[in-house]
């Protein structure tokens, strides 16, 4: 009697796939141990991660602190701002013993000066005595000349008179002008 | 005995590996993706804060480093006070003036400084916490008036101008009559104080 194969090959590829299926199952499985166990990473991460921000922050806090609380920070800051009002302070110095000689050179010999008036802003004030008009003139044409109008300029004439000096009539003029400031500025003494 | 067939086996494999292929889906869409992005957020503030402690170390360093060379300083910070001091005895700058106008050969016509606001002496919680006030530059207006030579007018603007004490002269004035010169400068002292 032959035998008779009562199974299809059918169900025998059916036995084949669900191997197949199951095996699929079970990497899938693992697969999905391993998402949990990366999970369980992230959530020791992210806490080991916050416990080290935390420790940051109280160093950091620590440590500024520490630097502001320290007794001699108080003179360094005071001592800083000192010397910066100071550098502030000698950026701005006037020199004005650099003026009067610089004054005297443009001077002619035949005239003095019964008044000097100077300020910080650059203007002059000068009252200019000579025996004749002639030599007020020749005074004031000393400021075209470029060798000696380097530090004055603007010379303007305020008044011009006839003034008594001792027993002699003198002629008086009261000149307004203007000096660079920056030439009695930043001097090194 | 119970007989499972291997197609219901097969077809329950299927729903199986889509019921866990949904199940890794979704564990990584709802937990390990925000956790993700969680980490990567405190990882960046770690590294944020980190670089914030870096600098505030470095700047304790630099303190340190600055209070050591303030220390060593005492020359200069003497000279530093004396261009600059921190009280407003206005005294001093009579006493600085007069000396200077006696060392310039000149004479001392007149001497005016107005005094300011500022306690002069006597400012026990100022000496007690002499750097703990918060200061900033108080200026002294004043004028002074000499009689002399031309010469030695310009010998005091000399000693005004390389003296310890910073004194700014804002305004001068030249005047002569009766074969007497006579000067007079505004000016401008200064103090670092409260």
């Amino acid at each position: 009697m032959p035998d008779i194969n009562l199974l299809s090959t059918d169900n025998q590829e059916s036995n084949y796939s669900s191997a197949g299926a199951g095996l699929v199952t079970k990497i899938l499985g693992v697969v999905l141990i391993i998402t949990l166990l990366y999970f369980v990473y992230l959530w020791f991460a992210v806490s080991q991660a916050r416990k080290e921000l935390a420790s940051s922050i109280a160093k950091t806090s620590s440590a500024q602190n520490e630097a502001i609380n320290r007794k001699e920070r108080s003179e360094l800051v005071t001592r800083q701002g000192q010397v910066q009002s100071l550098n502030l302070l000698i950026q701005n110095h006037l020199y004005w013993s650099y003026i009067l000689p610089e004054l005297a050179r443009v001077t002619l010999r035949s005239s003095t000066y019964s008044n000097v008036s100077a300020g910080a802003d650059g203007t002059l004030n000068l009252t200019v005595r000579a025996v004749e008009y002639s030599d007020l003139d020749q005074y004031l044409q000393v400021f075209n000349l470029p060798q000696f109008n380097q530090q004055f300029s603007d010379v303007k004439i305020l008044a011009v008179s006839k003034a008594q000096q001792g027993s002699n009539l003198e002629s008086e003029m009261r000149l307004e002008l203007k000096f660079n400031p920056d030439f009695i500025r930043n001097r090194t003494q | 005995m119970a007989f499972t067939s291997p197609t219901n086996k097969f077809r329950t494999s299927i729903v199986e590996i889509v019921a866990t292929v949904l199940l890794i889906a979704l564990v990584f869409w709802f937990f390990i993706k925000p956790k993700m992005t969680q980490l990567s957020e405190v990882r960046a503030q770690v590294s944020a804060q980190e670089a914030v402690l870096n600098h505030v170390q470095s700047d304790s360093a630099q303190l340190t480093d600055l209070i050591s060379k303030l220390q060593q300083s005492k020359d200069d910070i003497a000279l530093v006070d004396e261009a600059l001091p921190l009280d407003s005895r206005v005294t001093r700058v009579h006493v600085l003036l007069d000396s200077l106008v006696k060392a310039s050969g000149a004479k001392l016509g007149s001497l005016n400084i107005q005094p300011g606001t500022n306690l002069a002496a006597g400012n026990k919680s100022g000496i007690n916490n002499k750097f703990g006030v918060t200061r900033k530059i108080q200026t002294f207006y004043g004028d002074l008036t000499v009689i002399g030579t031309v010469e030695s007018f310009k010998n005091l603007l000399q000693l005004i101008e390389t003296n310890g004490r910073i004194i700014d002269v804002s305004n001068m004035e030249l005047s002569s009559a009766g074969g007497i010169s006579s000067f007079k400068l505004r000016l401008k002292a200064y103090s670092y104080d409260q």
